[in-house]
C-alpha cells in the first residue's frame, strides 16, 4: 500500500496511567502521593464526550478504559502499518491548560518520560517520544530537557498550542528555543483547545463546533505570534512541527500574514521577508486532512504551503479522528517521490530517526 | 504589479482610476538634455517639505529631507495611493539584544516613506518596499542646476 515507502507517524498519543507515574517519584516526595491518590484531579478536563457515547470505539487499546499499555503501541503500529511512530503524552494535552503555578506541568511531564523511558520507548523498534514542555514555567523546561533531552528515544520538545499566554512567540520561551536549537531538537507546536466548556468563547453547543474551531483557532494564534516576533530570525536552525490542525488552513493564513505584514512592516522589523516564506520553512502534520473539495484545489494547497517536503503524516491514534497511512497514499496527484517524503522521509531527517 | 488579490476592478473610483492611470510609464524623450525635465525651484521645497510635480502626465514628488531631494511617483504598488503624500521618517530598524530579552527598536535607518492609504513603506532612495524587495515604487535621480530642480528621465 505504501509502495515500499517508510511510514513514520510524527503524533500518535500514549495515554498513560497517572497512578503509574507514582513509582518514579522519591518516597518522600508528596507528589508520590497525590499521584497515587487522586490522579483524576490533576488535570482540568475536556467536554464532551469526543467518542459520541459508543458510537466511535477504539476496542484495540485501552484508551477509552482510561489507560494504554505499553505492547498496544507496537501493536498499533503492526495493525495501522506504521514502521516508526512518535508517541506524544495524551495527559499533556490537559497539561497544557493547567492555568495555576503549581508544580503539575512539571510532576506530569517528569513523570510520563520517566514511564516512557522505563516501559515503552524502544527506538529499535522505531518508538520514541518528545518531551512535554511545562509552558507555564520555562525554567522548568530547561531542567526537564537537561535531563531527558540526550535519553535513547527523546527526539524533540512539544507545546500545545492552547493554554500558553502570553502566545509562544513571546520573549519568555525564547531559552528554551535557544537549547532546542542547539541541541537539534525539533520543537513541535501541537493544536489543542476543543473543549466544549472552557473554550475561548461560551455559548457554542456541540462538540463539533468547537472541535471544528478550537485546533485552527489555536494553532493560527501561535504561528502569528511565532512568526511575527521573529522565531525563526532569531533562530534559524530551529526545525518547527505544526501538528493537529489539518494543513488546508496554511495558505490561507500566509496569504493574510502577507498582506497585514506589507501595510505594518515597522510593527515587526525584525522580518526580512514576508511571513509566508517563514511558514514554507516548518512542517505541518498531515492530521486531521480535511475534506478534499476538489483534487486540484488540494493540489494547490498542497504547493501553496511549501509542497511536499513541508509536510510529515501524522495519525494522531488512537483520538477519535485519526487518520490512517492511506489517508496520504489516496492522495491521487502526488508522485511516488513526494509520498514517501510525506509518509515517512520528512519526518525521519527532522527528527533523526 | 502587485499579486495581491484586488478588489472588484469594475467598481473602482475616480480617484483610483486617475492613481492607475497615473502608475503608466513616463515617456521617455530621445537625445541629451532631452531626458532631463525641469519641475521646480529649489525654492520650491525647502528643507522638511515636498511639491508634486506632473511630469508628462505622470505625478512625481519632490522631497526635500535634511537638504536632499528625492523624487518618487505618486502611484503606490499597492493600490496607485498617492505614496508621495505620506508621512516621511527614517526607517524603524529592530535589534535584538539576545535570549528571552525585549526587542530594542530605534529610527535610525535610511529615510523611508510611508503610503497614506495603507501604510505601504518604502525607501526614498531606491523606492524598494522595506518589508519585500519584490515591491517598489518608481524613484528619479535628481539634479539641482542653479535654481533648478531637475528629474532624470
Amino acid at each position: 500500500m505504501t509502495g515500499g515507502h517508510t511510514v513514520v507517524d510524527v503524533d500518535a498519543h500514549y495515554l498513560e496511567a497517572i497512578e503509574e507515574l507514582a513509582p518514579y517519584f522519591d518516597e518522600d516526595d508528596p507528589w508520590r502521593m497525590r499521584l497515587q491518590e487522586r490522579p483524576d484531579r490533576m488535570t482540568p478536563s475536556n467536554t464532551p464526550d469526543h467518542y459520541m457515547y459508543g458510537r466511535i470505539s477504539r476496542d484495540e487499546v485501552g484508551y477509552l478504559d482510561g489507560k494504554m499499555a505499553p505492547e498496544e503501541v507496537p501493536a498499533t503500529m503492526e495493525r495501522l502499518g506504521i514502521d516508526k511512530i512518535l508517541m506524544l503524552s495524551h495527559t499533556a494535552i490537559g497539561v497544557s491548560r493547567i492555568g495555576a503555578q503549581d508544580a503539575r506541568p512539571y510532576v506530569l511531564s517528569k513523570g510520563y518520560l520517566e514511564y516512557m523511558l522505563d516501559q515503552v520507548l524502544d527506538p529499535s523498534a522505531g518508538i520514541y517520544t518528545a518531551i512535554p514542555v511545562p509552558h507555564q514555567d520555562p525554567q522548568d523546561a530547561l531542567t526537564l530537557i537537561d535531563d531527558y533531552a540526550d535519553e535513547p528515544g527523546v527526539v524533540a520538545l512539544c507545546l500545545l498550542t492552547a493554554g500558553p499566554e502570553p502566545p509562544l512567540g513571546h520573549r519568555r520561551y525564547e531559552p528554551v528555543y535557544e537549547v532546542a536549537e542547539r541541541k537539534g531538537l525539533p520543537v513541535i507546536f501541537h493544536a489543542g483547545g476543543s473543549s466544549l466548556d472552557d473554550f475561548y468563547i461560551s455559548g457554542f453547543e456541540r462538540f463539533i463546533e468547537s472541535h471544528s474551531l478550537g485546533f485552527l483557532w489555536s494553532v493560527m494564534a501561535q504561528v502569528t505570534s511565532v512568526v511575527m516576533q521573529g522565531v525563526p530570525e532569531k533562530f534559524p536552525d530551529l526545525d518547527i512541527v505544526f501538528q493537529e490542525a489539518g494543513i488546508t488552513w496554511v495558505p490561507g493564513y500566509m496569504a493574510r500574514l502577507d498582506a497585514e505584514y506589507l501595510k505594518r512592516r515597522a510593527e515587526v522589523p525584525l522580518l526580512e521577508k514576508r511571513p509566508s516564506e517563514y511558514m514554507k520553512g516548518f512542517y505541518y502534520g498531515t492530521q486531521p486532512m480535511d475534506f478534499a473539495l476538489s483534487n486540484d484545489w488540494l493540489e494547490a494547497t498542497i504547493e501553496a504551503l511549501g509542497g511536499a517536503s513541508s509536510l510529515m503524516y501524522a495519525s494522531d491514534y488512537p483520538h477519535w479522528d485519526y487518520d490512517p497511512p492511506s489517508t496520504i497514499t489516496d492522495i491521487p496527484f502526488l508522485s511516488d517521490a513526494e509520498r514517501g517524503r510525506i509518509l515517512g522521509g520528512n519526518a525521519e531527517a527532522v527528527f533523526g530517526i | 504589479m502587485s499579486n495581491e488579490v484586488g478588489t472588484d476592478g469594475g467598481d473602482a473610483g475616480a480617484e483610483e482610476d486617475q492613481a492607475r492611470a497615473d502608475a503608466g510609464d513616463v515617456t521617455r524623450t530621445d537625445g541629451g538634455d532631452a531626458n532631463r525635465v525641469l519641475v521646480c525651484d529649489v525654492a520650491d521645497v525647502p528643507d522638511g517639505e515636498r511639491v508634486i510635480v506632473d511630469v508628462k502626465g505622470v505625478e512625481v514628488g519632490v522631497i526635500n529631507v535634511d537638504g536632499e531631494l528625492f523624487a518618487v511617483r505618486n502611484a503606490c504598488p499597492h493600490r496607485y495611493g498617492p505614496v508621495c503624500e505620506g508621512k516621511v521618517t527614517n526607517a524603524l530598524v529592530g535589534t535584538w539584544p539576545g535570549v528571552g530579552q525585549r526587542l530594542e527598536e530605534s529610527m535610525t535607518g535610511d529615510p523611508a516613506i510611508a503610503c497614506p492609504w495603507h501604510g505601504w513603506e518604502f525607501d526614498l532612495a531606491t523606492g524598494v518596499h522595506l518589508g519585500d524587495a519584490d515591491y517598489s515604487v518608481a524613484t528619479y535621480d535628481v539634479v539641482v542646476e542653479g535654481d533648478g530642480v531637475y528629474l532624470e528621465l
